[in-house]
């Protein structure tokens, strides 16, 4: 099977890219994600065209060699050379299950007390892996909303939290495991910009409820 | 023996707190690369 995005989204550097494949003009586009691509970044967008960190790099065309693009040599450069710059904010993701559809998903976002205080624009949004299908290749990541840029300002020593109710279909609950939450802090302003940190949350834990406290989707009764 | 003992709590403290900040300094956040790949299925 051929990979339009390799594993190395979860492969190679796990738990330190938060991936979001935004499809155009496809029908798997959504408005968050028309939003990034035309509104956001100056010009149109190529595709395929990858962004990383809000336009700290900008990369046109396919990541490595095609078709697998593995090894995706230019993804690696970009990656490791923005790993390698200090930060001095933090990210975590608190999920809230409020109705058989709909949850709610917390950003918290923190700033070192050896920060830099200014106004940081906080979104989320959330992906389903290997979606749509049906296809010669294997789609990873698609992202299928958002919410954001909400720009708040953040001080050293503080902190800031940004809501966002997300309401998932069939296509969530028959890939639950697939399903990701990404939430990034970046500069407030339209063009290109920098992201300041990102974080990943799977839904992969939250598979029954169990571990959330909420039952409501449990059928066994005590006999 | 007794302000001994004040006395290191006291140097114990002091450094703790010198330590702190430096040590916050050095342990910097880790970071988490934002990656937006624009593609289509045709």
């Amino acid at each position: 099977m051929r990979y339009v995005v390799t594993p190395f989204v979860d492969d190679t550097y796990p738990g330190k890219v938060a991936f979001l494949a935004i499809h155009l003009s496809d029908g798997f586009q959504t408005n968050f994600g028309n939003t990034r691509a035309s509104s956001y970044y100056p010009g149109s967008m190529t595709i395929p065209d990858t962004l990383v960190d809000a336009g700290m790099f900008h990369f046109i065309g396919t990541p490595g060699v095609p078709p697998m693009y593995d090894p995706p040599t230019q993804w690696i450069s970009m990656v490791d050379a923005r790993l390698a710059v200090p930060t001095d904010i933090t990210i975590e993701i608190y999920p809230e299950r409020l109705s058989e559809t709909q949850w709610e998903f917390t950003a918290d976002v923190c700033m070192e007390t050896t920060g830099t205080a200014r106004s940081l624009g906080i979104n989320l949004a959330w992906t389903v892996d290997d979606y749509p299908q049906g296809y010669p290749y294997v789609y990873r990541k698609t992202v299928r909303g958002g919410y954001g840029p909400e720009v708040l300002d953040l001080n050293p020593g503080e902190c800031v939290q940004v809501d966002a109710t997300f309401t998932f279909s069939s296509i969530e609950f028959d890939r639950w495991a697939g399903v990701e939450v990404v939430a990034w802090a970046q500069t407030p302003a339209s063009g290109w910009g920098e992201t300041y940190q990102a974080a990943t949350l799977s839904m992969t834990i939250y598979e029954d409820g169990f571990e959330s406290g909420d039952l409501a989707g449990w059928t066994l009764t005590v006999p | 023996m007794q302000r001994h003992a004040v006395s290191f709590l006291g140097i114990t403290l002091l450094a703790m707190a010198v330590i702190g900040p430096a040590a916050g300094d050095v342990v910097a956040a880790d970071r988490a690369v934002l990656m937006e790949y624009f593609n289509a299925t045709w």
